[in-house]
């Protein structure tokens, strides 16, 4: 027997080269050394590596001499008998050798079937050298990305949309469209941060004011303000504007012109379907969490910059002023002052505030500039100049009646605000003047007795009452009639009770002439009441009105002037109080208005940017329109932003101090 | 007429040679930095006008001014996009190539400006932010871009030493050829640690191995350090197989370190693009979601 050694290499155009050569012996072995039959020149082959035996016709031994493995048929083998005429594959490191037969001898096929090393192996070079194959190709992660950002944040939205479009109310949880918020929600509204689908009903139409409706009607209903009013929406109504505002054709013409800004953003909104007019022009979310932030004064100075010529342009009467900015150019104050009093307007509505009746019944009003100094005729007679000195007798009953207070009485002592203390209560008889100006006709064990204030025929009645009981005059306590005051001291007193003697017994009918007396026009009443006599037991007091707030269009709070102690300009700081705004201590007519003009108010505030043409008196405070005004103005105060509104809650009553 | 008498102007001076060629001009500094000032200039109208228009309540892409900004931004972003097309025709003159690259670079930084004035520095975890943050990711690897082309060629070009890729290739089976031949006599323990050599791919280990440049289980270092401590004490007779293995490994490795080289610096001009590009697809898809998500919840 013998073998035949074929060693297979091709050529590089794929060519087989055979080299064939004989071996006459029993026995040869397989290894890199070159002395072996079957020499491979492979690193993973062991000099010796195997031995192939012949035992006997078609039967051969391979065996392992080298500890080292090899391949037969896809297994590793240390030793194999097998019968060459059956054909085998054996496997030596990169070497493949296929075992035949042939006539008398055993063949061997060599055959190098893997290159000599990677380098060596086939390689693209067009590729190897770059970083394609380690990184996903560009084109693949490009559509990806476009896949699925399409379908998080386009697709799963829109869905979710359209499968919550019949729930009046959207269950919590995670929707795909909470990642189309621009912003938190406001604190009013964070419960529905879930629910895109309240606000925004139908896909590209922007948010309506019927979506506002369907909550804000409801919690209005009864007083007919607030939002409520917002519902005249729809074909034929006025529109939100028209609530407490201006008439809808009004705000129609006093829009000025577009600019550039708003002609460009007129197309994007002609071109998105976004309608001009709605709740959520001035009323803008999704800014952020807290407070929803206060309207800007540019929304305002839309209409009122240029307003007047806009409007007489449109055929409009209007006594609006142009208004930009407080420190720059607003209109002069226009209180609602009394403008005489009509008995006809009063009929059959109650007067008495305390009754729950209109104190203003019967009472024409108008609106007078604050230009040059007012009048309204209140029906009160009353000396503020003489009543604020600390130097006469008014003052000296103070000091006797409040001993070690103050050298004079101060504004506080007759004017209280509201428990809110943004205005002032109209002046108490009772409860503000009467401790000086008594009613008092006797004294009854110790206790004055006092005629009833706002009832003419109840004090006849006491006074006749007082006589025909047998009652002497014996003036007790504070005297009533003539002089409500006196003078201290016993003197004083005296000499009064021997004036009254002698007036009462100079005329015939005691009770009689104390009536007169009482309401004449020194008398308790007509001191500071213009009393008109109808008859002998009858008297006509004229009306009275104390106006408790002037300024409708507008807001003041008093609680946020009070006692202020404000930084002067040059340094230092200076306490205000009522007399740097109300000249009171200059009148001592009642029918005087003391309230201040537009200039004082100047004198401190400003525009919200800091604008003015006034000559400050101290640092000035920005003053945006939303501080005093409102776009809805329902008498409430107006809607500021949190961090303007004052830290904590005033006091009930403030204590106001005149010096 | 105009384009008549320019090109009779192009003619006489390319007949003079005395018009400055603008080939050897890098993309940046093309044509006097035109473009960079172009952006500038956008970019800081955008920004004064931001400063001077007074939005209510306050600055975000809903305003006019932001419905201004935010088109420009969309359309900028396209017209950005289409260099990929662009790239694939190759033409000279005023809207060359290099041009069109200059005005890329430039725009799209100036593209910062405008979106985020486009946003009023209003961010959130919404679709908005998304496109926004997309957009730097695309800038931001695009300026990276940017500075590996001024600064890398030189760089690939030295380490190269007029070396071509090919070259390089053949180098390293030659070495391999030579390696396999000497390794033959050597005994098993030896002619596997030659072989591992041969046999781990030049080009593997990953793309984190490509950008940082180091293989720790490179094959070739073992091989080498095993046989040197080997036959560091030993005689050096002149016909040991193992020394001239050795100093075969030795020259493998400084081939292997060449190309390594070279490998990381075209990764790193390469790898860019692969966030570049795809990036700007979610760009473009998450800028879609942002448009239609406003006017569809408006």
């Amino acid at each position: 027997m013998s073998f035949i050694i074929r060693h297979l290499s091709r050529t590089a155009d794929g060519r087989e080269i055979v080299r064939a050569s004989a071996v006459a012996a029993e026995h040869i072995a397989i290894g890199r050394r070159s002395e072996n039959a079957v020499h491979l020149a492979d690193l993973a082959v062991a000099p010796v590596h195997a031995t192939v035996t012949i035992h006997a016709p078609g039967r051969i031994e391979i065996a392992s001499v080298s500890g080292l493995g090899f391949g037969l048929d896809g297994r590793t083998v240390l030793r194999a008998e097998l019968d060459p005429a059956a054909g085998a594959e054996l496997r030596f490191g990169s070497h493949r050798l296929r075992l035949g037969a042939e006539a008398d001898a055993i063949t061997i096929a060599v055959e190098r079937v893997e290159a000599l090393s990677d380098a060596s192996a086939t390689k693209d070079q067009q590729t190897v050298f770059t970083v394609r194959g380690l990184l996903p190709g560009k084109r693949a992660s490009a559509y990806g990305f476009v896949a699925l950002v399409l379908a998080a944040f386009l697709a799963w939205p829109v869905w979710t949309w359209a499968s919550h479009r019949d729930d009046r109310i959207r269950p919590a949880g995670v929707h795909g469209d909470a990642s189309w918020s621009s912003g938190a929600l406001s604190a009013g509204h964070a419960g529905l941060k879930d629910d895109c689908q309240a606000c925004h009903v139908d896909a590209f139409v922007a948010v309506r004011d019927q979506a506002c409706i369907a909550c804000h009607a409801e919690s209005h209903q009864g007083e007919q303000t607030g939002l409520a009013q917002a519902a005249l929406t729809g074909p034929g109504a006025a529109g939100p504007h028209a609530y407490a505002h201006a008439p809808a054709d009004r705000m129609a013409a006093s829009r000025a012109p577009p600019g550039l800004g708003a002609r460009v953003q007129g197309v994007f909104k002609a071109a998105f379907n976004h309608p001009d007019g709605r709740c959520v022009d001035c009323h803008t979310e999704h800014e952020g969490a807290g407070p929803m932030p206060a309207t800007a004064q540019a929304f305002c100075a839309d209409c009122h910059a240029g307003l007047e010529a806009r409007l007489r342009q449109a055929g409009f009467q209007s006594a609006i002023g142009d208004a930009t900015d407080f420190g720059v150019k607003h209109p002069q104050f226009r209180p609602l002052v009394l403008a005489g009093f009509d008995p006809a307007r009063s009929a059959g509505r109650p007067r008495g505030a305390g009754a729950g009746g209109d104190a203003l019944a019967g009472w024409r009003l108008q609106r007078v500039a604050l230009d040059r100094p007012v009048k309204q005729a209140g029906g009160l007679k009353f000396t503020h100049r003489q009543h604020l000195s600390d130097r006469n007798g008014v003052a000296q009953m103070w000091r006797r009646l409040n001993p070690g207070e103050a050298a004079g009485m101060d504004c506080a002592d007759c004017h209280r605000t509201d428990n809110s203390g943004t205005r002032y209560l109209p002046v108490d008889m009772e409860r503000d003047c009467q401790s000086c100006h008594s009613l008092g006709i006797e004294t009854v064990g110790g206790i004055v007795r006092q005629l009833p204030h706002g009832q003419p025929e109840q004090v006849i009645a006491d006074i006749r009452a007082f006589y025909s009981a047998g009652g002497g005059y014996r003036p007790a306590g504070p005297p009533v009639a003539q002089y409500a005051r006196q003078r201290p001291g016993d003197a004083a007193y005296q000499r009064r009770v021997v004036q009254l003697r002698q007036a009462l017994e100079a005329r015939p009918g005691q009770a009689d002439a104390l009536v007169r007396a009482t309401f004449s026009e020194r008398g308790v009443c007509g001191e500071c009441h213009a009393v008109r006599a109808e008859g002998p037991d009858r008297f006509a007091i004229a009306p009275v009105a104390q106006p408790g707030r002037y300024l409708h269009k507008g807001w003041f709070d008093h609680s946020a002037h009070v006692n202020l102690a404000v930084r002067v300009p040059g340094g230092g700081s200076r306490s205000y109080g009522c007399a740097d705004c109300h000249a009171a201590a200059a009148s001592n007519d009642a029918d005087d208005l003391l309230l201040p003009g537009l200039a004082n108010c100047q004198s401190c505030h400003t525009g919200p940017t800091g604008a003015t043409t006034a000559r400050l008196i101290r640092t000035g405070t920005p003053s945006g329109c939303a501080m005093c005004h409102d776009y809805h103005a329902d008498g409430g105060a107006p809607w500021v932003a949190a961090k303007r509104r004052p830290k904590a809650s005033p006091p009930a009553t403030l204590a106001l101090r005149w010096k | 007429m105009l384009t008549a008498s320019r090109s009779a102007r192009a003619d006489r001076a390319a007949q003079s040679g005395r018009v400055r060629s603008a080939a050897h001009d890098g993309f940046l500094r093309h044509n006097g930095f035109k473009w960079a000032k172009i952006a500038g200039a956008l970019s800081l109208v955008a920004f004064v006008a931001y400063l001077l228009i007074d939005v209510e309540p306050r600055p975000n892409g809903g305003s006019w001014y932001g419905y201004v900004l935010g088109t420009i931004g969309a359309l900028l972003i396209l017209w950005l996009t289409l260099l990929g097309v662009r790239k694939r025709a190759i033409t000279r003159g005023r809207y060359s190539l290099k041009a069109w690259t200059s005005a890329h670079v430039y725009l799209g930084l100036s593209l910062i400006v405008i979106a985020t004035l486009h946003a009023g520095f209003q961010i959130g975890w919404n679709v908005h932010t998304l496109a926004y943050a997309l957009m730097m990711i695309v800038i931001l690897s695009g300026l990276f871009g940017v500075f590996a082309y001024a600064i890398l060629p030189r760089a690939l070009s030295d380490n190269r030493d007029m070396m071509t890729e090919t070259q390089m290739l053949e180098s390293l089976r030659s070495i391999d050829r030579q390696l396999f031949d000497a390794a033959q006599p050597l005994e098993p323990r030896h002619a596997d640690l030659v072989r591992q050599s041969l046999d781990q791919d030049p080009f593997g280990g990953g793309l984190w191995a490509r950008l940082s440049g180091r293989y720790p289980a490179c094959a070739t270092r073992r091989a080498q350090a095993e046989i040197r401590r080997e036959t560091a004490y030993q005689p050096n007779l002149g016909a040991d197989p193992l020394e001239r293995v050795d100093s075969l490994l030795e020259r493998k490795e400084a081939i292997l370190a060449r190309v390594r080289r070279h490998l990381r610096l075209k990764a790193l001009l390469e790898t860019w693009l692969y966030i570049h590009v795809p990036v700007t697809f979610a760009l473009i898809a998450a800028l879609s979601a942002h448009i239609v998500s406003v006017f569809f919840y408006w």
